[in-house]
């Protein structure tokens, strides 16, 4: 297959902080893409570069053969990209339903009948379809971002962004993610996955990329990636001459 | 073997249902520096705030000097020998250096010598001396970090918690740090540091403690761990 996304030597930021410094790397279709770093790396700004919400500087993002680089976030959304949030924030006095139908209707720019099909449809994925009627504020953790999933697939995505959504679950939980993802790769859907739970990053992904300093530090199968010694440097550290005795 | 300074025992703590400490226990000797690390969100800076009684456990215990303080608020802990350093230094930035460093001595048990121990800071950072009348906001990263920790010491703490401070640092403002960190302890603080410079922290501590999606998954000292026993603890793979 080939790649529905490819960063070519992207420079972006905030103002005049540069954040990603020409990174590059490409995402084959079907596949899950998991992408770790330290803090501060540049994954979250990448995303926001990847959905329009900063435009880079210097380089070109293509998606699905298209260059999307200084597209609106609301056009790459029509086109097929659907992000997740670190904290999920849905619409609390709303039914777990009526949220994924916001995101079929206003995101992928259905009408209501059809909305309602793909609503459901992202349910059944999410396994939230027996939870429909109740309130989204009065979801558990996990249901909460399993719905944050369903209001990404809602707007009908080609490639799926998940940022963090093992973070704070415990480790059954973390499991019932992993399995959601799988399950969202053999549904045909292309995810790029930002994660902190490196046991995730292994589990599920195809490949890895470790980022440092807003660029790519290494790419490759997950594990061979998380035993490389420049992985283990950029977490860990590296050992200096010790001149402070 | 005497009884440790702080033991916190299969502690729990959340924010509405996320999880973020899970079951964590661990034990600081008492005169020790202690490092406690870990990857972005394994729990570190939401188990220190709970020691220190930013934050409530859901479950388990914390024992200060052999007193149970699990669930008490921050200015009860204080008062009892116990302060954080906080991730990012949190002074008053309209305030002055010095009036920063006396609120730290709010606490009425130790407000009467509130001049002592601003002397004692002074000797320890001298820079705040000079820059005593300057707005903390006008302050280095550096400085700022420095009136954070002078501002812990006004209560003579017996045990000092500190949380990230090299974030952000320029490398030697950090080593300066790091070395006002050891006399602190040295002048018989207990501390237990949280860094995300896993190297600077292995170095630094007598005791090395990794944690892993809200657990304590590893403890021992710097010499009795391999690289591979921190690698895999640090990543949980």
């Amino acid at each position: 297959m080939g790649n529905i996304l490819t960063f070519e030597h992207i420079d972006a930021g905030y103002g005049r902080v540069q954040i990603l410094h020409d990174l590059s790397f490409s995402v084959e279709e079907g596949e899950v893409y998991g992408v770790i770093g330290p803090n501060g790396c540049g994954k979250t700004t990448m995303f926001n570069a990847l959905i329009g919400l900063i435009i880079p500087n210097k380089g070109t993002i293509t998606f699905n053969g298209q260059n999307v680089t200084k597209m609106k976030p609301d056009k790459r959304c029509h086109l097929g990209i659907g992000r997740t949030y670190q904290v999920p924030r849905p619409f609390e006095g709303m039914s777990v339903y009526e949220n994924v139908l916001v995101a079929a209707v206003h995101g992928a720019n259905h009408n209501e009948k059809t909305g309602r099909e793909v609503a459901l449809k992202s349910l059944e994925l999410t396994e939230l379809y027996d939870k429909r009627e109740i309130l989204a504020g009065e979801l558990t953790l996990l249901d909460r971002k399993r719905l944050e999933i369903a209001r990404a697939l809602g707007t009908e995505p080609k490639l799926l962004l998940l940022d963090e959504v093992a973070a704070g679950l415990t480790e059954a939980e973390v499991q019932d993610v992993i399995k959601m993802v799988k399950n969202l790769k053999a549904a045909g859907y292309s995810i790029i996955w930002i994660e902190h739970v490196i046991q995730t990053m292994v589990e599920a992904t195809d490949h890895l990329m470790c980022m440092s300093d807003g660029h790519e530090l290494l790419i490759g199968e997950p594990r061979p990636v998380m035993e490389s010694k420049e992985v283990e440097e950029v977490y860990l550290g590296v050992e200096e001459e010790d001149e402070d005795e | 073997m005497s009884e440790p300074m702080l033991k916190v025992e299969g502690v729990q703590a959340k924010y509405g249902d996320f999880i973020a400490v899970a079951d964590a226990s661990l034990e600081v000797p008492q005169g020790m520096i202690v490092s406690l690390i870990g990857s972005n969100g394994a729990g570190k800076s939401t188990l220190m705030d709970t020691i220190a009684g930013l934050h409530k456990p859901s479950q388990g215990k914390i024992y200060f000097k052999g007193e149970d303080i699990t669930g008490l608020s921050a200015d009860k802990i204080v008062v009892r020998g116990l302060s954080l350093v906080p991730q990012g230094s949190r002074c008053f930035i309209r305030m002055t250096v010095e009036d920063n460093l006396i609120m730290g001595s709010f606490p009425k048990v130790v407000r009467k010598k509130w001049k002592d121990s601003l002397e004692r800071v002074y000797e320890l950072f001298p820079v705040l001396k000079q820059k005593r009348n300057d707005l903390s906001g006008s302050l280095s990263g550096g400085q700022r970090q420095m009136v954070a920790i002078g501002r812990a010491l006004m209560t003579n703490p017996e045990l000092i918690l500190f949380d990230e401070i090299s974030l952000g640092l320029a490398p030697t403002t950090i080593k300066d740090i790091y070395a006002r960190i050891k006399e602190i302890n040295k002048s018989g603080t207990t501390v237990v540091l949280v860094e995300q410079d896993t190297q600077r922290a292995i170095k630094t501590a007598k005791l090395v403690d990794v944690m892993l999606k809200g657990k304590v998954v590893l403890s021992g000292k710097p010499e009795d761990l391999s690289d591979e026993d921190i690698k895999k603890a640090y990543f949980g793979i």
